[in-house]
């Protein structure tokens, strides 16, 4: 028997494993300030077992699963509640898990005049070391978000959107609902580079051509690992017979 | 393999749903006083492989985890409550709102609904109606014989008589205002209902508390932008094709394991 036939079957079962990953992000092609995920993979070497010939036999597997941090294009919607943040921070909110990170900015007021996400988490305002919920009153007319996150309700300034940015290599992970959390360690610093935008919401950074793309990449890897699968078979099912055939 | 077949149904169902939405929008682009509508999607919750931070057994810990996301689901359809353009009609009865507030109309239960589009008649009675005969809130009566209707930008509305040549006062339009319009529910009739997210109307005269003054002789359009519903209803439908063909390519996975 080879053994080669393991290494296709762990590489067909990775790309079955990526699909769904990249089902994932072709889903969410149209959800606001949505982050694609990359999966990417690498080799382990098969431990040592007895009565295993080949000790260099050698599997794939799922090495780690990033954010792809591309930012996606911005559309104009013309909200004056809509905001989009042009940089790498992210928009702070609070849930009942603690605060928590978004780049989705389809923001509304609640009834008591709260700025609030499509998902209801509360909006923080800057400052100091616990920020609170923005308030913004309930009959404003005219609401004006500047490019550092101040908001103007009919001219009176009512505080600031709480825009933080990481340092490091990946510090967020997904926590669903559009939401990111940090890593243990990671301190968000507050971020004075990134522009927000009212009246632009960011779209989905996979789009129908990027995410074809990784399909068709993910469909036609499985179908290379299938083939070798099929490969050693015949291989295995030949040897059978001719040397089957000579004793 | 049940994973991506559940997670490309779910990006489907999204999409339908953004459709849905835009066809409401386009079937709506004459109504006076419509507010378009806009979905808005989240990503579900990660099913975690491995966390981020565990160990790797040889005293390191893991930079980034697996996490394997579920697909997505749709959180809202808001109405977007973007000020409509201005249409002159000339129509004596014709009231648009230039500014964040709302007519108040009773509909036959008798509660109140509130809504953008002033195209007011005249019942029976003379009392002032929607196109629907619902009444306005407060109740302003128009005599039969009123030779001239005026509505002062401030709501005030008064009439001419036969004969006479100073105008009388018949009533007073008000607006009602909410902090949070995205939450009010669509009642279909041009109507919207206030609820819990929309918060209590603040009802004041046109011009005061920032709802905005009337114009006569105007209507408001709908504020649907066929430009922008076409481009909706193109990335909808290509995004709905893709996740398409992610359950094709899972299917041909499942099918190429299975054939011999």
């Amino acid at each position: 028997m080879s053994n080669g036939i393991y290494s296709a079957l762990s590489g067909a079962i990775a790309q079955e494993r990526n699909l769904a990953i990249v089902a994932n992000n072709v889903a969410n092609a149209n959800t606001t300030g949505f982050r694609a995920d990359r999966a990417s993979f690498k080799e382990v070497l098969a431990r040592a077992q007895s009565g295993t010939q080949d000790s260099t036999l050698k599997y794939v597997d799922f090495d780690r699963v990033a954010i792809d941090a591309a930012p996606g294009s911005l559309r104009e919607t013309g909200g004056r509640l809509d905001v989009a943040l042009d940089g790498d921070g992210y928009i702070a909110v609070q849930t009942a898990d603690g605060e928590r990170y978004t780049r989705t900015g389809s923001l509304l007021m609640d009834s008591q005049g709260v700025l609030r996400t499509q998902g209801g988490d509360a909006v923080l305002a800057e400052g100091g070391s616990n920020p609170k919920p923005l308030t913004l009153p309930e009959n404003a007319a005219d609401i004006r978000i500047g490019r550092d996150g101040s908001i103007d309700a009919d001219g009176t300034p009512v505080g600031r959107i709480r825009v933080v940015r990481f340092d490091g290599e990946e510090p967020l992970v997904k926590d669903g609902l559009t939401l990111m959390k940090t890593r243990g360690g990671v301190a968000p610093r507050v971020d004075d580079r990134t522009s927000v935008l009212q009246g632009y919401l960011e779209n989905s950074n996979i789009n129908a051509v990027s995410g074809m793309h990784e399909l068709i990449t993910v469909s036609r890897s499985f179908e290379a690992f299938q083939r070798v699968i099929r490969a050693f078979e015949q291989i295995d099912g030949r040897t059978a017979r001719e040397l089957g055939a000579r004793s | 393999m049940l994973r991506a077949l559940n997670t490309a149904a779910t990006g489907m169902a999204a999409q339908q749903t953004r459709i849905d939405v835009t066809a409401n929008n386009m079937a709506n682009v004459n109504t006076t006083g419509f507010r378009r509508s806009r979905a808005e999607f989240q990503d579900l919750v990660y099913q975690t492989l491995r966390a981020p931070g565990g160990s790797t057994g040889d005293g390191q810990r893991l930079p980034t985890g697996i996490q394997v996301g579920q697909g997505t689901r749709t959180v809202s359809t808001e109405h977007i409550h973007i000020q409509g353009n201005l249409q002159q009609t000339g129509g004596s009865l014709d009231v648009a709102v230039e500014g964040n507030g709302f007519f108040q109309v009773v509909r036959p239960g008798g509660d109140v609904a509130y809504t953008r589009a002033g195209n007011f008649k005249t019942d029976a009675e003379g009392q002032l109606v929607t196109t629907d005969g619902f009444l306005v809130e407060p109740a302003i009566s128009i005599p039969a014989d009123a030779v001239s209707v005026t509505v002062s930008p401030d709501g005030v509305v008064s009439i001419t008589q036969p004969g006479q040549t100073t105008s009388q006062e018949v009533g007073q339009i008000t607006l009602a205002g909410f902090a949070n319009p995205g939450g009010l529910l669509a009642l279909g009739r041009n109507l919207y209902g206030a609820t819990d997210a929309s918060g209590q109307p603040i009802v004041a005269q046109p011009g005061q508390e920032g709802l905005g003054t009337v114009a006569q002789g105007f209507l408001e359009g709908s504020n649907v932008q066929v430009v922008n519903e076409m481009i909706d209803l193109i990335t909808s439908q290509r995004a709905y094709e893709v996740n398409q063909r992610v359950i094709q390519a899972a299917d041909d996975m499942l099918r190429k394991t299975t054939e011999r």
